[in-house]
């Protein structure tokens, strides 16, 4: 499925705040974790993954620490925060939201949403 | 300012490593990572490097993106700040240069104020300098500014500024000032009220002799002219010589005839008369000035008054005749007619004869009557024969006689000759 930039722009930040919460780390892990959940169709480029994830640093949805991968390179860990929790409970309302509203418009009946 | 990643501890960029750097370590990592991922797979390690670093992407635009993201609010700071900073010095330039402006514009008004202040000082000053109190000062001559006329009396007349009354055209007012010309001909009536005036001088011969008995005219009437409070000084002057003559002889008229044994006096008159009929309408007792008009005189000022209450006239005996007056020149209207006074009834006069006379600077208008027809004593005599009472004796004579007046106008002065007659 081709990737619409302005759709995944909007809906990138709560996916990974979403995998970061569920265990997911360092970025080369989160990557692997977000391309598995979407079966390959998001973040095919790789490296758009760290401007997102250095923006949700700088708001306080994210907090990083370095640590030492078993190959002894320095790896830099993310960790969701309250904020970031509090932030991934709004997007999630307002997905759902926003996707029944798009999809009643577009006609779409079927949606599978998943909320956790 | 930068981003300082935290760390737990031994693993994370040493102190002071700059964001680049950490940001360099991580891309590094997940480059690594992805690598040996592929190499796990069974990519070769040159193959599976290159198919990570195709799968990262572009890694010096996610560099930036991470470098604007930790320092475009600074950037943005410092631009913003270098912006009002060279906002600010500009509008401090501006300001200045504004207040200079001002300042100079100020400095060029206040000049220019200080300009109209000090013409309008002077405007004052000259308005202060006008509103002295009205003046009248002149110069009377004989002839030519040149020759002043000395010791003479000029009067200063006021208009009333009630209309003139219906019995007449001259004016009512006063003489306010009785004047002498110093010996240049000067004359100054000093300080007036605001009103109508005119100034009046004697009327003189070429030799600056006046005598009221030898003018038909006795003064000259100015120009009238309105003095405004704080006018000042106004300034007329007066030519008071009279240089054109009138000389009145006759022919074969007697002085006097005796009628019925009654002694009937005869005399000759002349009534003269300047710019129609306006200074003769007037019933003052004495001779005023013409009041002010729209219309001025036809022969313009200053204007002649005449010497008598109500014309200028002269009533002279044939014997006295001829008898020469000296007048302004200007247009004259005249009448010539004869009068009998006879002893104990009312004077009868002659039906007059009307010349129209332009008199000329240093001529003399040599005018001389006569009967038309029989000799006045023959006229007298059949006259006899058919009245008994002398007053409609006379009458019928005085009807009949019809007078000629005959003019020549005369290059060189003549002097007057009085006759000597003992009657």
């Amino acid at each position: 499925m081709a990737q619409n930039p302005d759709l995944v722009r909007g809906a990138l930040e709560p996916i990974l705040l979403e995998l970061i919460g569920t265990g997911a780390s360092y970025g080369y892990e989160i990557v692997r974790a977000v391309q598995q959940a979407s079966n390959g169709e998001l973040l095919t480029q790789e490296g758009t993954l760290y401007p997102a994830l250095h923006r949700m640093e700088k708001r306080g949805y994210l907090r990083a620490t370095w640590k030492t991968s078993p190959e002894g390179r320095k790896r830099k860990h993310y960790q969701l925060t309250g904020e970031g929790c509090r932030y991934l409970e709004a997007s999630r309302t307002e997905w759902a939201a926003f996707s029944k509203t798009v999809s009643r418009i577009l006609g779409i009946t079927h949606v599978a949403v998943v909320c956790q | 300012m930068s981003q300082s990643f935290a760390s737990d501890g031994g693993a994370e960029p040493r102190d002071g490593t700059s964001s680049d750097e950490q940001l360099a370590a991580e891309i590094a990592d997940h480059l690594a990572a992805a690598a040996g991922d592929l190499k796990r797979r069974g990519e070769a390690e040159d193959e599976a490097a290159r198919l990570a670093l195709a799968r990262f992407g572009d890694v010096a635009l996610v560099k930036r993106q991470c470098w604007w993201i930790h320092n475009g609010e600074d950037f943005m700071f410092r631009t913003v700040g270098i912006a009002l900073l060279s906002l600010l010095t500009i509008g401090v330039a501006v300001v200045g240069f504004g207040a200079w402006r001002l300042q100079s514009t100020l400095t060029s008004r206040t000049e220019e104020l200080s300009e109209q202040l000090a013409s309008l000082t002077t405007t004052q000053q000259a308005m202060l300098v006008q509103q002295r109190p009205p003046e009248i000062t002149g110069l009377a001559y004989l002839g030519d500014p040149s020759t002043p006329a000395k010791d003479v009396e000029i009067r200063v007349f006021r208009f009333s500024e009630e209309p003139a009354s219906d019995m007449g055209k001259s004016a009512t007012g006063v003489v306010t000032r009785r004047l002498r010309t110093d010996a240049l001909g000067r004359f100054d009536s000093g300080i007036l009220q605001a009103g109508e005036y005119c100034v009046l001088g004697p009327l003189m011969d070429p030799e600056g002799k006046a005598s009221e008995h030898e003018f038909l005219f006795s003064q000259l009437q100015s120009r009238p002219l309105y003095l405004t409070a704080g006018v000042g000084k106004s300034t007329v002057d007066l030519d008071l010589v009279a240089s054109a003559r009138i000389r009145l002889s006759v022919t074969d008229i007697p002085n006097v005839v005796t009628i019925a044994g009654e002694e009937v006096r005869v005399f000759v008159q002349i009534l003269v008369s300047t710019d129609g009929v306006r200074i003769f309408e007037h019933m003052q007792s004495r001779p005023q000035p013409v009041q002010p008009s729209d219309e001025p005189p036809r022969d313009g000022w200053p204007l002649p008054l005449p010497k008598s209450s109500r014309f200028a006239s002269a009533v002279q005996r044939p014997a006295d005749l001829p008898r020469a007056w000296w007048l302004p020149p200007r247009d004259y209207s005249i009448e010539l007619r004869l009068s009998f006074f006879p002893t104990n009834t009312p004077v009868i006069h002659t039906k007059p004869i009307p010349i129209a006379l332009k008199l000329i600077p240093g001529r003399t208008a040599a005018i001389t009557v006569s009967l038309l027809g029989d000799p006045l004593e023959n006229r007298f005599i059949a006259a006899e024969k058919k009245f008994e009472n002398i007053q409609p004796l006379l009458k019928s004579v005085a009807d009949g006689i019809e007078l000629n007046g005959a003019v020549a106008m005369e290059e060189r002065e003549t002097l007057p000759v009085r006759n000597t007659d003992p009657h």
